[in-house]
């Protein structure tokens, strides 16, 4: 079963992480891999995009839950764009929101972290 | 549409996908907008997924059944396991800030999402395993989300 691809690219100061495929519990391994790459950076900003994540479930989900964990030892901010209106629906739902704030764009992130530097 | 499609799986992670490209495919010729389709295919891998895990703990030698059945304007999806031990779905939402914290387990959220997806659902335990049964309808009742 395919699993997640993941590219990272720096569009300073934000370290992004393009996330392509499906984001299941499978993808953990590479998820953990590329956040600690992107950390390595020193990075304050990390912006997971899922714009071409096509499936996620719970499994997913807690690999996304324990990046943020990463992200609060590290006394980074996690922040996610790209997500479809259902995975949104479902992260509105659990209040990942709260935790990783959600952009409607790399720009609109970007434009958000100009402010609060 | 009449009729009830079934559909038997291994106990393999990666077949719950086929379940729910069959039961989207389903609610897809029924008509239900894009967004309900959605809430149709993480509420039947959710499902799936927990019977795979916890009822027949990646067993491949137990299937987990999906039957699919179409009832009017609403979809009705039975997930069935072969456990022989009765598994109580967790009634409390998961702390969100305990488990970033490390505090709990980062897991439980595919009851939390099926119960916030469909219209209704019902557990039941028996001697033959575990089964869901969830009533999506085309479009759903409330909006509010679980609480």
């Amino acid at each position: 079963m395919q699993s997640v691809k993941i590219a990272i690219r720096r569009v300073a100061p934000l370290m992004i992480l393009d996330l392509d495929g499906a984001v299941t519990g499978s993808a953990d391994e590479a998820l953990r891999t590329a956040y600690a790459n992107a950390s390595a950076e020193a990075a304050r900003d990390v912006l997971l995009n899922f714009g071409g994540v096509d499936h996620m479930d719970s499994t997913g989900i807690s690999v996304i839950i324990a990046l943020l964990t990463e992200a609060r030892q590290r006394q980074q901010r996690l922040m996610i764009t790209g997500l479809s209106a259902h995975y949104r629906k479902i992260f509105d739902f659990m209040g990942l929101a709260q935790y990783a704030p959600v952009f409607e764009s790399e720009e609109a992130a970007l434009a958000w972290i100009t402010q609060h530097h | 549409m009449k009729g009830s499609i079934e559909l038997a799986i291994p106990s393999e992670l990666g077949w719950e996908r086929t379940a729910m490209e069959l039961a989207a495919s389903v609610a897809r010729l029924m008509g239900f907008p894009a967004d309900r389709v959605d809430d149709v295919k993480t509420a039947v891998v959710e499902a799936t997924l927990n019977a795979i895990e916890h009822g027949n703990q990646f067993d491949a030698n137990r299937a987990v059944s999906i039957v699919i059945t179409p009832v009017g304007d609403r979809l009705e999806v039975v997930v069935r396991d072969q456990s022989s031990r009765p598994i109580e779905p967790p009634t409390a939402r998961p702390d969100l800030e305990d488990q970033i914290a490390g505090r709990a387990p980062r897991r439980g959220w595919g009851i939390f999402l099926i119960r916030a997806l469909v219209d209704d659902v019902e557990f039941e335990s028996s001697e033959g395993g575990n089964l869901v049964r969830m009533v999506i309808r085309a479009q759903q009742r409330t909006s509010d989300g679980p609480n």
